[in-house]
């Protein structure tokens, strides 16, 4: 990072991209719960990183810097699109956007029953408020530590843990009745978030 | 009871907690129905997490580009080795060499049937739901279809309708004009030989008494 800020290195912005594209690229998809704004919106971060890398204080860690780049830049798409993330499977466009794969399905069946599941979670996830979304993305699927959560988000960690708390509390009242053996169907499950 | 703070779950939850943090909490979770039931829902939401996995993005510029050049350097690698062995190599037994590679090349079949196999399966079942979708994709656009006709059907009896009240009306206004031109013509006919016969009448009165 220090060769891109200091020397326009285009180079050296080619392998930090190379490096931070797919983490940014999952953030993205998960936050905005649609592939086509993840992707766009992946690019856009990286804009934004070559156009703020004056800002970039060297002291401090760039992942930290990135990432927050990245979820701020989540927020305004959310902001400024409030339905597109909530698209449901009864949209006939969606099916393109979703970005959902169930590799490990041996039969027809099995991936659709996988597909519908991360549908469900798909949603609960977008039905989440933003912050408790996000604290559980960068958690669970980005694996940052909540003490690096904290900084990316420039609030205490005590706040971290207090939000994910909230996050986890909201995220077992969703998925909880639609994953319980005794009403796990391939029919039920979308229904019951949906209604 | 005293529960610990919904809070103080996280770091033992992700495995941040420190040593004596866990073992208070351990501990708390062993006698506490009600606490190890809400946290064991949080670990199984965040059990359920990973089925929503995400696809790997559109191949790049940057990915492709070093493709050609890596397969030339293969083919290359390749044919040097060809002409190495082709050139070194000591005689060998063409029945042995026959045995050899036909159970390598049955055991490679076998290898790209079950492959085949697999690729197969998945591509049924990628079609499937791709028919799921394009069937009820097809299913709105005949509902619209359907909902269009039965309006344009609708549209064509109210005008039909609307129409024949408007015949039916005009015949009506026509009907009653004539029917008041003929009355009031017999009316006056009537006036007329009313007043005729009254002065028939009239004329037979003065000749009977003179």
């Amino acid at each position: 990072m220090w060769r891109v800020q200091t020397q326009d290195d285009h180079g050296a912005f080619a392998l930090l991209v190379e490096r931070w594209r797919e983490k940014i690229r999952q953030l993205c998809v998960r936050m905005t719960g649609n592939a086509h704004h993840g992707e766009d919106l992946a690019q856009e971060v990286f804009a934004r990183v070559f156009e703020k890398r004056r800002d970039f204080n060297p002291a401090k860690r760039f992942s930290t810097w990135v990432w927050r780049i990245a979820l701020n830049r989540c927020y305004d798409e959310l902001r400024r699109l409030p339905r597109a993330a909530t698209e449901s499977l009864d949209d006939e466009n969606s099916t393109v956007v979703l970005d959902i794969v169930a590799t490990d399905a041996n039969t027809p069946r099995d991936a659709l029953a996988a597909q519908e599941e991360a549908e469900c979670v798909r949603q609960a996830l977008l039905r989440l408020p933003e912050n408790y979304r996000a604290v559980l993305v960068l958690r669970h699927y980005e694996n940052l530590k909540l003490r690096e959560i904290a900084e990316v988000l420039e609030v205490p960690e005590g706040t971290v843990n207090s939000r994910m708390a909230e996050a986890l509390a909201q995220l077992t009242r969703l998925l909880e009745p639609t994953f319980a053996p005794e009403k796990k169907n391939t029919r039920g499950t979308k229904e019951l978030l949906i209604v | 009871m005293n529960h610990p703070k919904r809070e103080e779950w996280i770091p033992l939850l992700f495995g941040e907690a420190d040593a004596e943090t866990k073992r208070r909490l351990e501990t708390h979770l062993t006698s506490c129905a009600e606490c190890a039931a809400e946290v064991s829902g949080w670990r199984r939401s965040l059990g359920r997490l990973d089925a929503w996995k995400l696809s790997k993005p559109a191949r790049t510029m940057g990915a492709s580009t070093w493709r050609p050049a890596a397969w030339a350097a293969a083919a290359a690698v390749v044919i040097a080795a060809f002409g190495v062995g082709r050139f070194t190599a000591p005689a060998v037994d063409a029945q042995k060499l026959r045995t050899e590679l036909k159970s390598e090349l049955s055991a490679e079949i076998q290898q790209g049937f079950t492959r085949l196999s697999e690729d197969s399966s998945t591509a049924l079942g990628n079609l499937e739901l791709r028919l799921a979708a394009a069937s009820t994709r097809d299913n709105k656009e005949l509902a619209n279809e359907f909902v269009q006709v039965i309006q344009a059907i609708r549209t064509e009896d109210r005008e039909a309708t609307e129409s024949l009240l408007e015949k039916l009306q005009r015949q009506y206004t026509t009907d009653f004009v004539l029917l008041r031109r003929d009355l009031e013509t017999l009316a006056s006919t009537t006036d007329d030989e009313i007043e005729s016969a009254r002065a028939r009448l009239f004329q037979l009165a003065s000749n009977q008494n003179p």
